[in-house]
């Protein structure tokens, strides 16, 4: 009786004294962790070297590989904003770095680094306004 | 040479006709002159034919069409069922010990494979020899098989499904001279033409030593035609046997031989050359051959297995070694002596190769054409940039995005699960269509056009236009988000009158036809209410609903109609995809893509279709949406997924139906993949399903069966919870009864809630911890 009782006590307490017909909350916040980081990290690797190197489209190929395996790895989104920068798509650099942001989570340095790469693309485009909020946006960030 | 002799003839005959019988000798020549004249012009016409076929382009190649490549690492999901199934796809051999490129051998949970060289548009990617160490359904670990060290991802050269034939489903694999392999040369030399490079295209000789082996032999064991004659024959000529084909014959042999070079002949003899059947397509040339029968490539074939393909020249069908395995065998027989008589092996060879079993691979349907639907698809769209005799004729190589395991998994739910609702139904005929695409990227993973996957013809995810009945509701509540309204704002569920648009009064039912009153936003989405949804729709306003179905990809112009809002409109399977992409990737319009790149037949990259994306909604309203579509599956109309995935998986969707239950939809994503399934009939006859007991039961299948990822959606930034009584609008607690904690754009929380500081993480462990178990019970 003590056992049952307790766990009626436990599940109001994590659920309000709901019956039946009770909504359970979603879970949010946390993203499942990826497939192990190696998978793509040889990939991510080259895909910079090759951006290094000026080899744009190689670099966009080993991304769009990388990211066919670990498509919600934001770190991969933000590299292709980089190329798509250095290939003067300004705008898909932008946008790119808008998903990256998506993806982040609680990566203040990832979202750092889309604002500051975000800003510098609206500048490109002569969009300064919009430049103006990508700035604040990393200046505010930590 | 010919047409000079004639000349002087005719001069002659001029000379005379001056001497005397002016007009009789004058009209013959006239006659003369006149055959004269259409013999050389007819045989400038052949010389055209034959120069056309040869300086232009030669053989029409079909476009060769590539699956995704396989990419395996250490920990991947994926058991050796699975790998030995895609490598006899992209026709590999299972050998005893695998030793040349493109063989495989297994032991266990051990596999040796070796890949063979294949151009991607980032290059070259050169053979290599593989272990792959298999624990259960899991890749354990990958090595190179020579160096031992560990590899840490291996892209495997992808599987050909299918080409673009021109007319006559023809397909070859074309080779150079170079390529040519000196047995294959020598044998087909002897066997079918000792003195091709002496002749001038005509043998008498030939025909003559061909007459003597035959009546020696008592049957016809080889034929008395030169090769140029057989490719001239095979080029250009029909099968008829007439005269006028054999004086054609003749000619265009002789123009062939002198603009040619006999290595050039004899090339395009070997590319030209038929040599089986594969279902509708023909066998063409040694190259293809040598993969059809024996998924080798040319240079690793045997003297047994090149006796055999060329003993088949003289009848490919006759001598077909998979139907007529001893005909074939003791066709082969009499070529291994022909070799051996005419010096071509020695003694130890044909010892060897006589002894030898006809070994081929067996029925190597591999994967031609396999996937009717997703190629089409395919075709469809690069129709856009190419003409199609681009298609047939330029041997272009497309990369696609099909997943051959996905596919497989789609076409046999699909079929098994109407099959059972066929008959828990009591209904005939249903078809369906499914699209399968990765969630982020948008790449189509799969298509199924219909219950019977290698039926061609109507591709119903293509081409049925359907209602989509309340699989459009999502855009009316997105719609709504983005204008203010929240998860917990009430909405009356009522009767209501309105103007239908065409001058008549529109009283939308609910499904089970019941009123709901007055229900928070998120659970008239969940539960699917009609008339609330209408209310939203039209206090939002109905242009408003129109723009967001246009953002999220189906960019088109709707009837301005209301009933636009509980998915009167048609569509078709892949726009009501494209649609959901848009809400799968978190409100990024990505495009659907099922071409990767295409390549030249050179290996040049042509064109690529590159991942690009383009944020379209807020991630805050998306997230809104999303979670109420998450809510749809785990307590509303897609509640009855619970019998394929757990409710654990948060799988998020929207099961539609149309009137008179003649159209089921669903569609929804995970963690990972996002799958569209419509079930109907072509007579448009109701199926006696709903959304919820047809379409959804089969995407349960589908994605149960490629085992969907957990869906967790990541909140944005700018997101506070509050607790909602749903019943009472409660917000002042967490402890009311049918209380439910909502996600809400910060800031719009209604007054008197509680706002909690954080979500309580409680699904973040994959399975169902201790309190959740004991939580379970009393639900």
């Amino acid at each position: 009786m003590a056992v049952v009782l307790s766990m009626l006590i436990a599940n109001c307490l994590l659920n309000g004294c709901a019956g039946k017909k009770e909504s359970v909350p979603l879970s949010p916040v946390e993203e499942r962790i990826e497939k192990s980081p190696s998978v793509s990290a040889s990939l991510l690797e080259s895909a910079e070297q090759a951006l290094r190197s000026g080899q744009f489209n190689q670099a966009e190929m080993f991304l769009e590989r990388a990211l066919r395996l670990e498509p919600r790895n934001g770190e991969l989104w933000h590299v292709m904003g980089q190329v798509k920068f250095e290939q003067n798509h300004h705008a898909q650099a932008v946008q790119f770095c808008l998903k990256s942001n998506s993806l982040a989570g609680k990566d203040p340095l990832l979202i750092h680094k889309n604002w500051i790469l975000m800003e510098s693309a609206y500048l490109q485009m002569g969009e300064t306004e919009k430049a103006a909020w990508a700035r604040r946006h990393y200046l505010a960030s930590p | 040479m010919a047409s000079r002799k004639k000349k002087n003839t005719t001069k002659r005959a001029g000379k005379k006709n001056r001497t005397g019988r002016f007009p009789f000798v004058t009209v013959i020549v006239f006659v003369l002159v006149v055959i004269f004249v259409a013999f050389a012009l007819y045989v400038k016409h052949l010389d055209r034919v034959i120069r056309q076929k040869f300086d232009g382009k030669r053989w029409s190649l079909p476009a060769v069409v590539y699956a995704r490549p396989l990419e395996l690492y250490p920990g991947l999901s994926f058991s050796t069922a699975q790998l030995e199934k895609e490598l006899q796809l992209a026709g590999y051999r299972r050998e005893d010990v695998a030793a040349d490129p493109g063989g495989y051998d297994r032991d266990g949970d051990l596999v040796h494979l070796i890949t063979r060289d294949f151009y991607f548009p980032d290059g070259l990617q050169k053979s290599v020899k593989l272990t792959v160490q298999f624990a259960g359904d899991r890749i354990e670990s990958i090595a190179a098989s020579d160096s031992r060290q560990r590899v840490s991802l291996a892209r495997l050269d992808p599987a050909r499904i299918g080409s673009f034939h021109p007319r006559h489903h023809e397909d070859r694999i074309v080779l150079t001279i170079d390529d040519l392999p000196e047995l294959l040369v020598k044998t087909l030399l002897a066997v079918e033409d000792q003195d091709f490079y002496s002749h001038s295209g005509l043998s008498f000789r030939g025909i003559a030593r061909a007459l003597l082996a035959n009546i020696r032999a008592g049957e016809t064991v080889q034929g008395g035609s030169t090769l140029s004659q057989q490719l001239v024959k095979n080029f250009f000529l029909s099968n008829k046997r007439t005269l006028q084909r054999k004086f054609n014959e003749a000619i265009m042999t002789l123009l062939l031989e002198f603009h040619y070079s006999k290595d050039e002949i004899l090339t395009a003899y070997t590319n030209e050359v038929f040599l089986g059947q594969d279902g509708a397509r023909a066998v063409h040339g040694f190259g293809l051959a040598g993969q059809f029968y024996f998924r080798r490539d040319l240079e690793d074939l045997d003297a047994a297995q090149i006796a055999l393909l060329v003993g088949m020249v003289k009848g490919p069908s006759y001598y077909n070694p998979r139907k007529y395995p001893d005909r074939c065998l003791k066709r082969r027989q009499l070529v291994l002596d022909m070799m051996f008589s005419r010096a071509v092996i020695d003694e130890d060879v044909y010892q060897q190769a006589r002894t030898s079993t006809i070994e081929t691979t067996g029925g190597t349907k591999g994967g031609f054409n396999r996937f009717p639907a997703f190629l089409d698809l395919v075709r469809r769209q690069l129709r856009l940039d190419y003409l199609e005799k681009d298609l047939t004729t330029d041997g272009l190589k497309i990369l696609t995005t099909l997943d051959p395991q996905v596919q497989w998994q789609v076409e046999k739910n699909l079929a098994e699960t109407i099959d059972s609702l066929e008959k828990r139904a009591g209904v005939s005929e249903i078809e369906g269509a499914v699209i399968v695409s990765s969630r982020e990227g948008g790449e189509i993973l799969a298509v199924a056009g219909g219950r019977k996957p290698l039926q061609t013809g109507f591709n119903r995810a293509i081409d049925a236009r359907r209602p989509i009945g309340s699989i459009i509701k999502p855009a009316v509540y997105l719609t709504a988000f983005a204008n203010g309204s929240t998860l917990a704002s009430p909405v009356q569920d009522s009767s209501l009158a309105i103007d239908d648009g065409k001058g008549g009064t529109w009283r939308p039912k609910n499904f089970d036809g019941k009123e709901h009153g007055l229900v928070p936003l998120y659970a008239a989405l969940a539960h699917s209410y009609n008339q609330a949804t209408v209310k939203i729709g039209m206090d939002v306003g109905l242009e408003k609903v129109q723009q967001t179905v246009r953002d999220l990809g189906v960019d088109k112009e709707f009837s301005p109609y209301p009933s636009f809002l509980l998915g009167a409109a048609s569509m078709v399977p892949l726009e009501v995809s494209q649609m959901y992409q848009t809400l799968a990737a978190g409100g990024f319009y990505v495009p659907q893509r099922v071409i990767g790149s295409v390549l030249s037949s050179d290996k040049k990259v042509l064109q690529r279709f590159g991942l690009s994306v383009e944020q379209r909604f807020s991630p805050e309203s998306i997230y809104l949406l999303n979670t109420a579509l998450q809510l749809a599956v785990r307590e509303g109309t897609g509640k009855s997924l619970s019998r394929s995935i757990p409710p654990s998986h948060n799988l998020a969707g929207k099961t539609g139906t149309s009137n008179d239950l003649r159209d089921s939809w669903f569609a929804g994503f995970s963690g990972d993949k996002l799958s569209v399934v419509w079930l109907g009939r072509d007579d448009n006859k109701t199926t006696g399903l709903t959304g919820a007991s047809g379409a959804l039961a089969v995407w349960g299948k589908i994605m149960q069966s490629l085992h969907a990822e957990p869906l967790d959606l990541l909140e944005p930034p700018g997101i506070e919870w509050a607790w909602v009584d749903p019943e009472s609008f409660d917000m002042s607690g967490r402890f009311h009864y049918k209380k439910i904690k909502l996600p809400f754009i910060a800031g719009s929380i209604p007054k008197q809630s509680t706002v909690t500081p954080f979500p309580v993480p409680e699904k973040k462990k994959k399975g169902p911890g201790v309190l959740d178990r004991i939580r379970d019970w009393f639900r």
